[in-house]
């Protein structure tokens, strides 16, 4: 048992390593965004099942960690999003492969002609 | 949610009852619970639809972690290794949640897969504006997202 509660928080460790990494490596604030996840789902789920297995054990529940898991998975996405909503307000650039300014500045005006956006993304497809 | 609530109490009121507090009696007063509130369902109007919602919630919760697990490692995959398949980009997606309380759910369940992030919705709340870090397949990655917006509504609805 022991072993694997070991296994479990190698694995995490892994996992916030690998959004340290990714921090690093991605190009531009809207891509940096997505960094974290890995670590706030994968990596904190196995750090927090390791905690679990490793103060329950048979007689006792143990919610802690499961109250840790809802508060983390309800504030992260919203710090995420208020994240992005900035950087759209700033008209920070968008970097990568494929850009479609025209859905950017819809997105940055919270217009929506649904139909146009189909369309061009369509066409360049 | 309110037929949660009385599961629960049931729950308790079998732990409390038995005198055991262990996770295992507590599961057990839970399930006695449901099977008590399924006998009952069709008579309460505030419990009727709650034992067909609860193994829907449990499904959903049990999709949405293959999805986490699969995302995950897709995205992981990607930061290791050489050949950068990322296209990161924004798309509008067309809503199917009508409620605000739906489209925040959608809204920051996508958030949590990782390789899609919710960025904003329109002013009249049809389009969520999405960046994904993944646009080659662009098909594929609606198709995923509206799945999961589809289960979401399934079991809220």
């Amino acid at each position: 048992m022991e072993y694997f509660i070991a296994a479990l928080l190698i694995l995490a460790a892994l996992f916030f390593l690998l959004s340290g990494v990714a921090i690093v490596r991605f190009k531009d604030s809207y891509s940096r965004l997505h960094a974290p996840t890995p670590a706030s789902t994968l990596g904190m789920g196995a750090l927090l099942l390791a905690a679990m297995l490793w103060q329950g054990s048979e007689d006792t529940l143990s919610i802690k960690a499961f109250l840790v898991m809802a508060v983390l998975f309800v504030t992260s996405p919203i710090s995420a999003y208020m994240l992005a909503k900035t950087a759209l307000h700033l008209r920070l650039p968008l970097a990568g492969g494929r850009q479609l300014p025209e859905i950017y500045e819809q997105a940055r005006n919270r217009r929506n002609d649904s139909s146009k956006a189909q369309e061009k993304s369509d066409q360049s497809v | 949610m309110i037929g949660f609530l009385f599961n629960l109490l049931l729950a308790l009121a079998w732990a409390l009852l038995t005198n055991q507090f262990t996770a295992l009696n507590v599961i057990f007063g839970f399930s006695l619970g449901y099977a008590v509130i399924w006998l009952i369902h069709r008579t309460v109007p505030a419990l009727y639809t709650y034992p067909r919602r609860l193994p829907e919630t449990i499904s959903f919760a049990l999709f949405f972690i293959w999805e986490l697990l699969v995302a995950n490692w897709k995205v992981a995959m990607d930061i290791v290794t050489r050949p950068w398949y990322m296209q990161p980009g924004v798309i509008a997606m067309p809503l199917a949640a009508k409620t605000d309380f739906e489209i925040a759910l959608v809204a920051n369940l996508i958030s949590l897969t990782p390789g899609t992030l919710s960025m904003e919705v329109s002013e009249d709340k049809k389009t969520l504006f999405v960046h994904a870090m993944f646009l080659d397949d662009e098909q594929k990655l609606r198709a995923e997202l509206s799945e999961i917006e589809q289960r979401i509504l399934q079991v809220l609805r």
